[in-house]
């Protein structure tokens, strides 16, 4: 179903939202650099409190559903009486992703992937996800690392939401992809979309993707990674890495963590807490009686990309990485992972 | 809903002194469960104040399996904690995690199984399990290696001649240094397989052990003529959830907490990463 809503009439569906639903979307509260402004998802309550031309969110959506820092578990020791009290966040009920980028919606799709698709559920995060409608909307411009059309994940995309958003001039386009999502556009507010939206719509998709020139071919890249393990390359593109780790906290699919015990000094409680890890940190695959099993600097930079493009394609059919450029925007060091890539693609 | 982080509660019911810094640790639930837990698996303990650590589960015990052994070395931040523990101290454990061995494809067959140090913790729970299931499985030898006699685990078991030989277990054994009482083999444990019979030819080995050991052991298993998938590893990485989602234990694609910790070389093998 696809419908249309004139720009006067956000607020009140924004308002229909919120009535019914907690909205996060993206809002002003991010910092600023020079460049940008990076807004961060939050609860929004009314129109003022969005940012919906956001350019950049600093850190992606995956927070909503793997927090940074996420306390599992309470103990309390008492002699040998332990008590656990689970401290797990459970949703009182749905909440509405708002203007999320299709990238960032694909990204969700692969985490789906690693806490609920795979051997063990996290019933938390599948709980989460089940509550959450997603109203998506494709971007009007393009920054400078972004890669989404070499890899399928923008800048239109055809699953993972409930409604699709895209901004026509005067009004939003809307694509709805679920009973949920169409029950949502059934206002009187909204209209049919007719041929001639349809044709903004493409018109405007087309534009963005024309600035998207970056060409990276992903089942070329799969196909040659096994015979570049030990290529010159990921010396020299991990030379200048200073293995902060910015790269995996901004990604929207890095989902590596560890988990921690916070104690008080006399061991009596604590709590204990999943934050998220890089792989890039030196210790990552450190083991008891200090062995390594990466400890040179280039194989942790190159099992990021491998864990990305070749590990998760032969682990569930399709890569990881959705080309959001965020790895690239923030790295210190100014390292293009589509350099790379584009190095193991032309042999 | 089910936190797969919280772990059960459990009781320390027996502590037996292995070595100077290894323990045998004699556990079960609070809640009396009994434990579903094959060969090869391995639980997530916690020390409460002090954090969490995979460890292979040795034997499940008593007549309604409601007793599980872990033989723990004291190495670093967690484990150390261990030596605090007593009878009747509380910890928790979650799990069992990981594959098991292949035990169907085992049966059958010659197993010989090839441990250095706290390795044979891994192994110790299979070895029991061919003993009480011994018609199914053809030879069963152990070639066993530790650095001192001091650091031989499960003494007991490895010096007890007469049943060994009522079990049908033939016990090589060999330290790096000999003490004044030491009368074995001294030297690596591949040394061992010069001073046995071991034909390929129906057999499986059974490797595990530290890293540098588990590479010379698949090395010249390969040389005496044993198959990639003719070979079972049981690898170690550094884990924190034991569910595959953390991302710590990855060698290549593979997820040592999910694939295994038993692989066939072969499948480790052909893994990007280094295994060994
Ligand atoms: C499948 C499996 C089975 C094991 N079986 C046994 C056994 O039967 N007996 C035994 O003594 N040891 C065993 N180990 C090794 C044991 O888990 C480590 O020695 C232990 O985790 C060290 O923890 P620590 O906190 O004392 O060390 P630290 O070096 O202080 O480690 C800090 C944290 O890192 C992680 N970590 C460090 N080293 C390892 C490691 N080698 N493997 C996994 N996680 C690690 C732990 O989660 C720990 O919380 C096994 C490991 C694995 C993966
Ligand atoms: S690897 Fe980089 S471009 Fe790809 S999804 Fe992660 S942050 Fe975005
Ligand atoms: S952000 Fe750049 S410098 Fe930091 S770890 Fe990633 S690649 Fe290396
Ligand atoms: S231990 Fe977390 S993925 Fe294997």
């Amino acid at each position: 179903m696809e419908k249309v809503l004139d720009k006067a009439h956000f607020s009140r569906f924004l308002g229909d939202l919120v009535t019914k639903y907690k909205v996060i979307g993206p809002t002003k509260k991010g910092g600023a650099t020079s460049t940008y402004t990076y807004t961060t998802f939050d609860y929004v309550k009314r129109v003022e409190d969005l940012e919906i031309d956001y350019k950049s969110s600093m850190l992606s959506p995956k927070r909503i559903y793997f927090p940074d820092s996420q306390p599992l578990y309470k103990y309390e020791k008492n002699g040998q009486n332990v008590k656990l009290e689970d401290l797990r966040e459970v949703w009182d009920k749905e909440r509405v992703l708002f203007g999320l980028r299709p990238c960032d919606i694909t990204a969700i799709l692969c985490l789906d992937k690693v806490f609920m698709e795979d051997s063990f559920v996290d019933h938390y995060y599948q709980d989460k996800r089940r509550k959450s409608i997603i109203i998506g909307l494709t971007c009007s411009e393009t920054r400078q690392h972004c890669f989404c059309s070499s890899l399928g994940s923008g800048p239109d995309i055809e699953s993972g939401y409930d409604l699709l958003m895209t901004d026509i001039g005067d009004s939003y386009f809307f694509r709805a992809r679920t009973d949920l999502g169409k029950e949502l556009i059934s206002a009187d507010y909204f209209r049919n979309a007719t041929d001639q939206d349809r044709e903004l719509r493409e018109a405007k998709l087309k534009k963005v993707k024309e600035r998207l020139s970056e060409k990276v071919d992903p089942a070329k890249i799969i196909s040659v990674m096994a015979d570049k393990y030990n290529d010159e390359l990921w010396n020299e593109f991990s030379d200048n890495c200073f293995t902060c780790g910015a790269c995996n906290m901004v990604c929207p699919t890095c989902h590596c963590f560890t988990i921690i015990d916070k104690t008080s000094p006399d061991g009596s409680e604590g709590t204990r807490v999943l934050v998220w890890d890089s792989c890039h940190f030196e210790r990552f695959a450190q083991m008891a009686g200090n062995l390594n099993m990466r400890g040179e600097k280039s194989s942790r930079f190159k099992h990021r990309l491998y864990h990305k493009f070749y590990y998760t394609a032969k682990q569930h059919g399709s890569v990881s990485c959705v080309g959001c450029g965020r790895c690239m925007e923030f790295c210190p060091s100014h390292i293009d992972v589509r350099a790379a890539l584009r190095r193991l693609q032309e042999g | 809903m089910n936190n797969l982080y919280m772990p059960e509660l459990a009781l320390v019911e027996d502590i037996k002194e292995e070595t100077s810094n290894i323990r045998t640790l004699t556990i079960s639930l609070k809640s009396r469960k009994p434990f579903s837990v094959l060969p090869g698996q391995f639980v997530e303990l916690t020390i409460f104040g002090y954090g969490e650590f995979p460890v292979s589960v040795s034997a499940v015990l008593g007549p309604t399996r409601d007793r599980l052994q872990t033989t723990i070395q004291r190495i670093g931040k967690v484990t150390k904690e261990t030596a605090n523990l007593s009878v009747g101290s509380t910890i928790g454990i979650r799990g069992p995690f990981g594959n098991g061995f292949p035990l169907a494809e085992m049966k059958g067959k010659n197993i010989c199984i090839v441990t250095g140090g706290v390795g044979l913790a891994a192994v110790r729970y299979l070895i029991n399990y061919i003993i009480e299931n011994r018609d199914h499985y053809g030879k069963l030898q152990l070639l066993h290696g530790a650095r001192t006699p001091g650091d031989l685990i499960y003494k007991d078991f490895l010096f007890n001649n007469e049943e060994a030989q009522e079990q049908g277990i033939e016990i090589l054994l060999t330290v790096d240094q000999p003490d004044a009482g030491w009368e074995g083999h001294v030297g690596v444990v591949t040394e061992l397989f010069k001073r046995t019979t071991l034909d390929p030819v129906n057999t499986m080995a059974v490797v595990c052990g530290p890293s540098i050991m588990m590479k010379f052991a698949t090395q010249c298993l390969a040389n005496m003529g044993f198959g990639d998938d003719q070979m079972l590893v049981s690898m170690e990485r550094r884990m924190q959830c034991g569910m595959g989602m953390c991302g710590h234990c990855m060698v290549g694609q593979k997820r040592v907490c999910l694939d295994g910790p038993i692989f066939t070389y072969g499948s480790i093998k052909d893994a990007l990463e280094r295994a060994f």
